[in-house]
C-alpha cells in the first residue's frame, strides 16, 4: 500500500482527466468531483503518514535510486500535494458551481493536478522538468480557455514559460555531466567533490535558478504574469496563482537545497544574496505594479508576485528559521490568493464590479463575500493572527537575525505595500458610495442577488460562496496554529539544511 | 587552440543553436517563426546532452558487439532527450494551434 500512495498521486489525476473527457461534459463533472475527492483523501492519509513514520520514498519501477525514478515524501511536500488536491478540487466546485464547467476545462485542472504533485513529490532532477513541463502544458491550454484575448497572452505564457524550463533543463545537463547521476540527493554537488566555487557549479547553479525564476516569477522575468493570470477565467487563475507558481518556488527550494545545499550558499555568498536580493526586489516592483492597476484581478496578480517574493527571500537566507518562513508563507499564501480569486469572481459575477472604482458600495451588496474579501485581504498584508503575518514574522526575524537589514526593510515594505493596494479595494468596498455607472440590481443584499446579465447564475453561486470563506476561516486556523505548522514542517527543514 | 575547439565542436553547435533559436524568439515579430525559433533553441540544449554522452570510440549500449570491446557511449542523456523531444513535440502543437486562435480572433474584427 505505502509503495502505491505516491505513485497513485500522482498518477489518479491523470487517469481522471482522461475519464472526465471521454465521459463528457455532463457525466464528466462527476468523474472529476470524485477523482478530486479521492486525491484529497489519499493526500490526507499522505499527510498523516508523513507525521506518524517520517518521511516515505518509493523507487518507481524497483530500480536502484541511483538510476529510477524516486518519489519521496517529507512534511513540506506531504503538505503541498493535500494543499494542490484541496485547490484544485476548489477550482472544479466554483466552476461547477457558476455554470462555467467543460469536461475540457476540468481536464486541464486534473492534468496540472498531476504535474504539481509530481513537482512535489519527484526527487529526480530530470523528472522534476518532465513534471513542470506537464504543469505547464496544462496551464497554458487553461489560460487560453479564458475570455477574448487570451490566447494571445496563453502563448506569451508559453513562450517564457518553455524558455524557463528549457534553461533549467541546461542547467540540470550541466549537473548530470559534474555529478553522474541526476537523483536530487542531499549535497550531491560536494558528494561529487565539485568545488562549490567552480565555474560549472556557478554555471550550472545560474540556468537551473535562470529557468526557475521564469516560473515563479521573478522581477525582471514576470512580464508574462499579469496577463495570463488576468486573462483566465477565475478558476484558472485560481490554480495558476495559488498553484503553479508556488510549486515554481518549491522546485527552486528542492534544487538550491537538495542538490546545492547549504554548503554552496555559504561558500559562495553571492549566491543567497542574489537570490534573496531578487526576491526582495520582486516584493517592491510587484507591490508597487498592483498600486497602479486598476483591475480587480490584476491588482491580485502582481500582488502574488510580490508576496512570493517574501518568501524568496526567506529561501535564500540559508537558514533554518528562514526556511521555515519560507514553507509557511508559501503555503499560507495559496490558500489566501486562492480565496481571493474566488471571492473577487463572485462578488463581479453577482455585482458586476471588475475594477477597483467599480467595487464602490459592493461591500454592502454582497455583504458575505465582502467579509470573507476583507479577512483574506487582511491575512495578505499580514495582520495577526492570520497565516500571512506567521509566514511574514518569521522571514522578517530570519533576516533580522541574519542582520541583512535592507532583506527586513524589504519584508516590512511588503506589508505596507499590500495594505496600501488591498486598502484601496477595501475602503471602496465598504466606506464608498455605490458609483452611478453600475449595472442598477434588485438590491438585494447578498451573492444571491445578481444582475440581469448573470440572471442563471446566482441561485447557483451560492454554493461557490461557501469557498471564500472556507479559505477565510483557513486563513485564521493556520495563523492560530502556526506554531504548529512549523513544528510539523521542522524535519523537512532540517534535512533540507544538512 | 584550434583543436581544443574543434574538438567540441557539438558543443559549439549547442551554443550557436540556443543562440540563433532565442534571437528568433526575441527578434522576430512573426509568431510562427518564434514558434520555430523556440524549438530551435530546445534542440540546442538537446544535442548538449547527446555531445555529453559521446565517448570517443564507444559503442553502442544496446547492441552487442563481441569483436569489440570498447566502452559504450552514455545511454542515459539519449534516453532524456527522448523524453525532451515528447515534451518539445506537445508544446509545439500547443503553441501552433494557439497561433491560430491568436490569428482568428485578430481577423475576427474588433478589439
Amino acid at each position: 500500500m505505502t509503495a502505491l500512495l505516491l505513485p497513485a498521486l500522482v498518477a489518479l489525476p491523470v487517469v481522471g482527466a482522461a475519464l472526465a473527457v471521454l465521459a463528457g461534459d455532463r457525466l464528466g463533472r462527476w468523474v472529476t468531483a470524485g477523482t478530486l475527492a479521492l486525491q484529497t483523501g489519499l493526500a490526507a492519509a499522505l499527510v498523516g503518514r508523513v507525521a506518524d513514520d517520517g518521511p516515505t520514498r518509493t523507487v518507481v519501477g524497483g530500480f536502484r535510486p541511483a538510476v529510477g525514478v524516486e518519489l519521496r515524501a517529507d512534511p513540506l511536500a506531504a503538505l503541498i500535494v493535500a494543499l494542490v488536491a484541496a485547490v484544485a478540487g476548489g477550482a472544479a466546485w466554483y466552476a461547477g458551481a457558476v455554470g462555467a464547467r467543460s469536461a475540457h476545462a476540468d481536464a486541464l485542472v486534473l492534468l496540472l493536478a498531476a504535474g504539481l504533485s509530481g513537482v512535489g513529490l519527484t526527487a529526480d532532477l530530470f523528472n522534476l522538468y518532465v513534471v513542470l513541463e506537464i504543469t505547464g502544458l496544462a496551464a497554458y491550454a487553461l489560460v487560453a480557455l479564458g475570455e477574448r484575448g487570451s490566447a494571445r497572452a496563453a502563448l506569451r505564457y508559453l513562450f517564457a514559460g518553455t524558455v524557463g524550463a528549457t534553461l533549467y533543463l541546461l542547467g540540470v545537463g550541466y549537473l548530470y555531466v559534474a555529478t553522474g547521476h541526476l537523483n536530487i540527493d542531499k549535497s550531491s554537488v560536494f558528494v561529487s567533490g565539485l568545488a562549490p566555487s567552480s565555474t560549472l557549479a556557478l554555471a550550472a547553479f545560474a540556468f537551473v535558478f535562470a529557468g526557475l525564476a521564469v516560473k515563479i516569477p521573478l522581477v525582471p522575468v514576470h512580464t508574462w504574469l499579469p496577463d495570463a493570470h488576468a486573462q483566465a477565467s477565475v478558476s484558472a487563475s485560481v490554480v495558476l496563482s495559488a498553484l503553479v507558481t508556488t510549486a515554481g518556488v518549491y522546485a527552486l527550494v528542492k534544487v538550491l537545497y537538495g542538490v546545492f545545499g547549504v554548503e554552496f550558499l555559504t561558500a559562495v555568498p553571492a549566491v543567497g544574496a542574489l537570490v534573496s536580493g531578487l526576491g526582495a526586489v520582486s516584493v517592491l516592483v510587484g507591490g508597487a505594479l498592483a498600486l497602479r492597476e486598476s483591475k480587480v484581478k490584476r491588482v491580485l496578480a502582481y500582488s502574488t508576485v510580490s508576496q512570493l517574493g517574501v518568501v524568496v527571500v526567506g529561501a535564500g537566507l540559508g537558514t533554518r528559521l528562514g526556511l521555515t518562513g519560507a514553507a509557511v508563507h508559501l503555503l499560507g499564501h495559496a490558500i489566501t490568493k486562492a480565496g481571493l480569486f474566488f471571492a473577487a469572481g463572485l462578488l463581479s459575477l453577482s455585482t458586476g464590479a471588475k475594477t477597483v472604482e467599480e467595487c464602490a458600495g459592493v461591500g454592502k451588496r454582497a455583504p458575505v463575500v465582502g467579509a470573507a474579501f476583507a479577512v483574506l485581504s487582511l491575512g495578505m498584508v499580514g495582520v495577526p493572527p492570520t497565516v500571512g503575518f506567521a509566514g511574514k514574522w518569521y522571514v522578517l526575524v530570519a533576516a533580522a537575525s541574519a542582520e541583512a537589514w535592507p532583506l527586513v526593510a524589504a519584508v516590512l515594505a511588503s506589508s505596507l505595500l499590500s495594505l496600501a493596494y488591498f486598502g484601496r479595494i477595501l475602503a471602496r468596498m465598504f466606506f464608498a458610495p455605490p458609483a452611478d455607472g453600475l449595472p442598477a440590481d434588485a438590491g438585494e443584499p447578498s451573492v444571491g442577488g445578481g444582475t440581469p446579465a448573470n440572471a442563471d447564475a446566482p441561485t447557483e453561486s451560492v454554493g461557490a460562496s461557501v469557498l471564500p470563506i472556507l479559505a477565510a476561516l483557513a486563513t485564521l486556523a493556520l495563523g492560530l496554529s502556526a506554531a504548529t505548522l512549523a513544528q510539523f514542517l521542522e524535519p523537512a527543514v532540517s534535512s533540507l539544511l544538512t | 587552440m584550434l583543436e581544443a575547439y574543434l574538438a567540441r565542436l557539438p558543443y559549439l553547435a549547442a551554443v550557436a543553436l540556443v543562440g540563433v533559436g532565442l534571437g528568433v524568439l526575441v527578434g522576430e515579430p512573426s509568431r510562427l517563426k518564434k514558434v520555430v525559433g523556440l524549438n530551435v533553441f530546445q534542440t540546442g540544449v538537446l544535442l548538449f546532452f547527446v555531445a555529453a554522452a559521446y565517448r570517443s570510440g564507444g559503442r553502442s549500449p544496446l547492441v552487442r558487439d563481441a569483436t569489440r570491446d570498447a566502452p559504450s557511449v552514455n545511454p542515459l542523456p539519449h534516453v532524456l532527450v527522448l523524453t525532451a523531444i515528447v515534451v518539445g513535440v506537445s508544446l509545439t502543437a500547443l503553441a501552433l494551434a494557439l497561433v491560430v486562435r491568436v490569428r482568428a480572433e485578430e481577423r475576427g474584427g474588433g478589439a
